[in-house]
């Protein structure tokens, strides 16, 4: 006989509620339509194994935290300071002022893939007061953004295993890569004017499995998706409780403009032989 | 065969935590996400040394928490069916 978390159970149903440890740890829980990162629900992530020749599908906490935070407590403060839901791509080895950035390590020995099946993020739209004049205060317009015939795809991420002093677990936490955004995500993300580092699968497997130079990721990491391979539409805002975007047309709402999606030029456009060529 | 359970959610200790089921090994498993921070829960159903039935936190560690959490969930469950 023995015990399972307290409870005497048959040495059998012992081996298997043990047995199934590993494989919840390892479980997706891809069918989760949105993930809200401000929850730090968990996320699929892909890493390499040990030996480094294959990789293996995980779960991690979005919100990056460093090994120097000590308890929940503090990590949920340190997360809640820095938003460390993504890193700046532009800050991947060396910070503005010149300093190692705080990605580096991680950058170095801790990359991995963040899998996504899409994106929300808000289009601002200024409220227009009495006189007819725009006023300061915004109407958020959420927009859930894919990729065009990609189910999912695959955005570059920093991950580290901390320490959860409180269960004694280690729990794996990540935040992935934003660059410049192109000319469709700069109207809808059009506060901050950035976007997800999107990867073509060649540059996702370099970034993963393959040792390049400080330089080489740095450029991988600002990959920016042409405008052209988006599919994007307005969303419910009940989002972040639903966990589900729920497609829904917001009539007030001017069309975003795409008129020149075709002719962009993007600095780091890593996508040119994906891009289908009108006839 | 018994089809999994949507995610839904449950009230506890005052906040909304969704639940998502997942069939692994043949076992009905459920993880509980916390709005506030707290690790996910995972539990599932035990069997006891005498058949007895209880709820129970996978891996090991966060039996009161299952038994708490396991609760609403068959109450939640069992509500759907009538």
């Amino acid at each position: 006989m023995c015990y399972y978390n307290g409870q005497r159970v048959t040495r059998a149903e012992y081996i298997e509620l043990k047995g199934l440890a590993k494989p919840v740890r390892n479980y997706d829980f891809l069918n989760v339509g949105v993930h809200n990162g401000f929850n730090y629900a968990p996320c699929a992530i892909l890493i390499p194994t040990e030996d480094g020749k294959d990789f293996e599908i995980t779960q991690a906490e979005w919100g990056y935290v460093p090994g120097f935070v000590k308890t929940r407590a503090e990590a949920n403060i340190f997360r809640a300071k820095y938003t460390t839901l993504n890193f700046k791509s532009e800050n991947l080895f060396v910070k503005e002022d010149g300093k190692r950035s705080m990605w580096a390590d991680a950058a170095k020995n801790r990359r991995c893939l963040v899998l996504s099946s899409g994106i929300v993020e808000s289009r601002h739209i200024p409220k227009i007061g009495k006189k007819g004049q725009e006023l300061k205060e915004t109407i958020k317009y959420p927009y859930q953004v894919g990729l065009k015939d990609q189910e999912y795809f695959y955005l570059p991420g920093l991950y580290n295993e901390w320490l959860d002093p409180e269960t004694g677990q280690f729990v794996n936490t990540v935040a992935f890569g934003i660059t410049d955004s192109n000319y469709v995500m700069s109207q809808i993300h059009n506060s901050k004017k950035r976007m997800p580092s999107i990867l073509t699968e060649d540059l996702a497997w370099e970034w993963l499995m393959e040792k390049p130079t400080e330089a080489r990721l740095s450029q991988i990491a600002r990959t920016q998706i042409p405008s052209s391979l988006l599919e994007f539409c307005t969303v419910d805002r009940d989002y972040r409780k639903t966990l589900e975007a729920t497609p829904i047309e917001y009539p007030e709402l001017a069309a975003i403009d795409t008129t020149f999606v075709d002719t962009e030029e993007l600095q780091f456009n890593h996508w040119q032989d994906h891009v289908t060529v009108k006839a | 065969m018994r089809e999994v359970e949507p995610p839904f959610e449950i009230h506890y200790k005052g906040n909304v935590s969704k639940v998502v089921e997942a069939e692994i090994k043949s076992r009905r498993i459920f993880q509980v996400q916390f709005v506030d921070g707290k690790r996910p829960l995972t539990i599932t159903v035990g069997k006891g040394i005498g058949d007895e039935k209880f709820w129970t936190s996978i891996p090991e560690g966060r039996q009161e928490e299952a038994e708490e959490v396991g609760k609403l969930i068959a109450a939640f469950i069992r509500s759907k069916r009538k």
